[in-house]
């Protein structure tokens, strides 16, 4: 399965770190996982798995030739199905195998399903969805953001269906869970979330030139630092808009980084909850 | 000089020209079995021919970064100017206006993506710059979405919907705005099972009003002849108005591979006539559209050897039309394989149209499809005017004509619910064995016509013997015949 993660220039940064989490928790000798970072112009850090695919030289047409690049990248390749992702977002355990393949074969024997959710959100909040069996959803059919840039197996048809009619990844979100509503495609998942990461992308316009690690394990991080790969000085505890909290000051309390300046806080527990899991208690 | 066009992309292929003259198309889909499914072109090519013997490249354009051959001359194509250069070039006009509609396809002049594009052929040149080039109407968009997401018929079924339009009524055909809509907005209407109908009639009306404006924009008083390309092209009832629309229109040209897995050809084309300025050719190896590779009899009876489920004897065209009298039906394989959608006799599933409930046998026990369905009729261009309203040329199945009063119910398995035929017109220049095999059935039954579709069941037309047997054993059809080597094969029942 290729794992398809589009980036742009300010996302290099962190490329380095976001392959050390990619390589630890879901590529193995044992799966058949293939990672390309799609980019711009050249990248010449170390990558601790995957492939760095130039899209172009530069960006051209800044944000709104987003889903261009991707649809001519699709173009080249023949899978029926992809993961399909922005790069920033960081694993915090092993991928459930099982979930996961679960999943894919229940859009292989249903060519009604486009997409398949990967990650926490859906599941957990607001959980617009109907159970169909045991663990495994169906999204509701007007369910806002039915399209994410999060991890999602996409039928890749489907997926570029949806690119045809977006430029930006903020259309490809809001316009895009509008198109994919009006068709009959179908989004499952399961409620028992085969990728765990913390959604709220490393990076952001939010805070600029910082690095949010709330949700991931601390063993990880403090791994990276030391390799060179994350700047302990610059890592935040969220990306929520306003304050946040610094890595170094909740690195080994990172619930109570969550706080009433944080616009969801019982989310954002959840989240923290679910990604690390038994780390935490 | 031999020349390499490649696409990636949905219906990616590659194809060679040699002094101009196409010598090879291989489609992807026709090796991997699926449908509509891209790849890296050129690598593909790479792995199965010799870039050794290739002298110049040339691949249709697209937006970004594109692979820049190094090893030879290289060159990229505009995604319409690509159709319009196929269209044209295959075409036997010297001048024509060439209207190309699909989806989108990128314009490297424009810098964006383009949907409609009007091109001029004169001189035997196709002119480099459009007259038209426009991301609205996108027609292709519009089908793909109405028949995907609305329909719910399966991706690249839009000659469903435009069959099914014969049965509906266009009710909401005033609803459609091509500028704006992305077709999505139909579903509401789809409530009953005849809805479906009628959105099929609506939509396929709304194409062709807006299609008839922009050609009336743009074809003037000395025009005679026209070329279509693009994938909206496909669309024979929309071709074939074209005549009734415009009377001094003499000709309608419909390339044979108009949707995007000719662009690799129209990428050459290009190359060999613009680039390289040489002339357009008129000879009739130029518009044969059987290029896929020829089978050897060796490797034939090997793949017959080696399946225990079929048994082989020596047969020769007599005992076949002796079988189809018989009302079996027979799958022909023979010659190199057909470029685009339409089986045209070396591909094909053929059986006698004058049996009225061979169409329901064949929908229902081999191609798996609705019952409506129409099958196409292969006729000896001879006798067109003999059956035919319109006595046009039509070699690549390209337009649907009604069948005259006095002969349409002789032939009701290739007589669709309109009294149209989506026609192959046979000569001995496209295809000598299939013209000689048709005359010899109408030597015994008075009928110059067999009921063609293509050989497949719900899969890309079969490319090899191997798959012709899978597809013979997986099916009801009664024999296989390969014709080229006078072998027929029956499924082993002991």
């Amino acid at each position: 399965m290729k794992v398809i993660l589009i980036g742009y220039e300010g996302s290099k940064k962190i490329l380095s770190a976001s392959s050390y989490f990619l390589k630890k928790y879901l590529v193995n000798s044992e799966n058949n996982f293939d990672i390309y970072f799609l980019n711009y112009g050249n990248f010449s850090q170390k990558l601790f798995c995957g492939t760095y695919i130039e899209l172009d030289s530069e960006q051209k047409g800044g944000a709104d030739s987003w889903s261009s690049y991707i649809l001519n990248y699709l173009k080249t390749i023949e899978d029926e199905f992809v993961i399909f992702a922005l790069d920033d977002y960081f694993l915090s355990k092993s991928v459930d195998m099982d979930t996961y393949n679960y999943l894919l074969e229940v859009m292989k024997l249903n060519d009604k399903i486009g997409c398949s959710k990967l990650g926490i959100t859906p599941a957990c909040r607001p959980m617009d969805y109907t159970i169909l069996e045991g663990d495994l959803y169906q999204l509701n059919r007007h369910a806002n953001y039915s399209v994410t840039t999060q991890f999602n197996i996409w039928r890749k048809e489907v997926l570029m269906d949806i690119l045809r009619t977006v430029s930006n990844p903020w259309e490809f979100e809001i316009k895009g869970s509008d198109v994919l509503n009006k068709t009959n495609e179908i989004v499952i998942g399961s409620t028992n979330i085969p990728f765990k990461y913390p959604e709220a992308s490393s990076i952001s316009s939010r805070h600029p030139n910082k690095v949010s690690v709330l949700g991931n394990q601390k063993n990880d991080i403090e791994d990276l630092i030391n390799l060179g790969y994350l700047n302990e000085s610059e890592l935040i505890m969220g990306q929520w808009k306003g304050e946040v909290e610094s890595y170094i000051k909740y690195k080994d309390n990172p619930i109570a980084s969550i706080t009433s300046n944080c616009n969801d806080p019982a989310y954002y527990t959840t989240m923290v909850t679910k990604c690390l899991g038994d780390e935490i208690e | 000089m031999k020349i390499l066009g490649y696409y990636n992309g949905h219906d990616a292929s590659y194809a060679i020209l040699e002094n101009g003259i196409p010598i090879l198309h291989n489609e992807l889909e026709r090796f991997n079995r699926k449908k509509f499914t891209s790849c890296d072109a050129y690598k593909w090519f790479k792995t199965k021919e010799n870039i050794d013997n290739i002298d110049y490249v040339a691949s249709a354009h697209q937006f970004g970064k594109c692979r820049h051959v190094t090893e030879k001359p290289f060159k990229q194509i505009s995604h319409h100017k690509a159709h319009a250069a196929n269209a044209f070039y295959s075409s036997p006009f010297s001048d024509a206006l060439i209207l190309s509609i699909d989806g989108n396809g990128w314009s490297a002049e424009k810098n964006a993506e383009v949907s409609t594009c009007i091109h001029r052929g004169v001189s035997g040149k196709l002119l480099d710059t459009p007259i038209l080039e426009s991301s609205s109407p996108n027609f292709g968009c519009i089908w793909h979405n109405t028949t995907r997401y609305v329909l719910n018929q399966a991706r690249g079924t839009e000659g469903t919907i435009m069959a099914m339009a014969a049965l509906g009524q266009p009710k909401y055909c005033n609803d459609i705005n091509f500028d704006t809509d992305d077709g999505l907005n139909l579903k509401k209407y789809y409530k009953t099972e005849q809805d479906k109908y009628d959105i099929a009639a609506s939509l396929q009306l709304a194409t062709e009003q807006r299609v008839y404006s922009i050609l009336k924009t743009y074809i003037s008083a000395d025009d005679k002849n026209i070329c279509m390309t693009g994938g909206v092209s496909l669309n024979c009832v929309l071709t074939t108005k074209i005549y009734e629309w415009f009377p001094n229109i003499e000709n309608v040209f419909c390339d044979p591979v108009p949707y995007d897995g000719g662009l690799s050809l129209g990428a050459a084309r290009y190359v060999w006539h613009n680039v390289l300025g040489n002339p357009k050719i008129n000879d009739i190896k130029n518009k044969i559209s059987y290029l896929g590779k020829t089978y050897s009899e060796h490797e034939i009876i090997n793949n017959i050897k080696n399946n225990k489920s079929v048994i082989m004897k020596k047969c020769d065209d007599d005992e076949v039309i002796e079988l189809l009298d018989k009302q079996n039906i027979i799958s022909v394989f023979g010659g190199g394989s057909e470029s685009g959608r339409r089986a045209l006799g070396n591909r094909s599933i053929l059986a006698d149209p004058r049996n009225v409930k061979m169409k329901n046998t064949i929908n229902e026990k081999i191609k798996h499809r609705e019952s409506f369905r129409p099958f196409a009729p292969s006729i000896l261009r001879e006798e067109v005017k003999n059956w035919f309203e319109r006595d046009i040329d039509s070699p690549y199945m390209s337009f649907a004509v009604k069948f005259k009063n006095n002969v349409k119910d002789k032939v009701p398995a290739v007589l669709h619910l309109d009294d149209t035929g989506r026609l192959q017109t046979v000569t001995p220049d496209y295809n000598k064995w299939y013209h000689g095999f048709i005359s010899k059935w109408f030597e015994k039954t008075g009928v110059p016509i067999l009921l063609n579709t293509s050989f497949n069941d719900r899969e890309p037309i079969v490319e090899t013997p191997e798959h012709a047997i899978n597809c013979f054993l997986g099916t009801n059809i009664d024999y296989l015949y390969f014709r080229d080597y006078g072998l027929i094969v029956t499924k082993n029942k002991g």
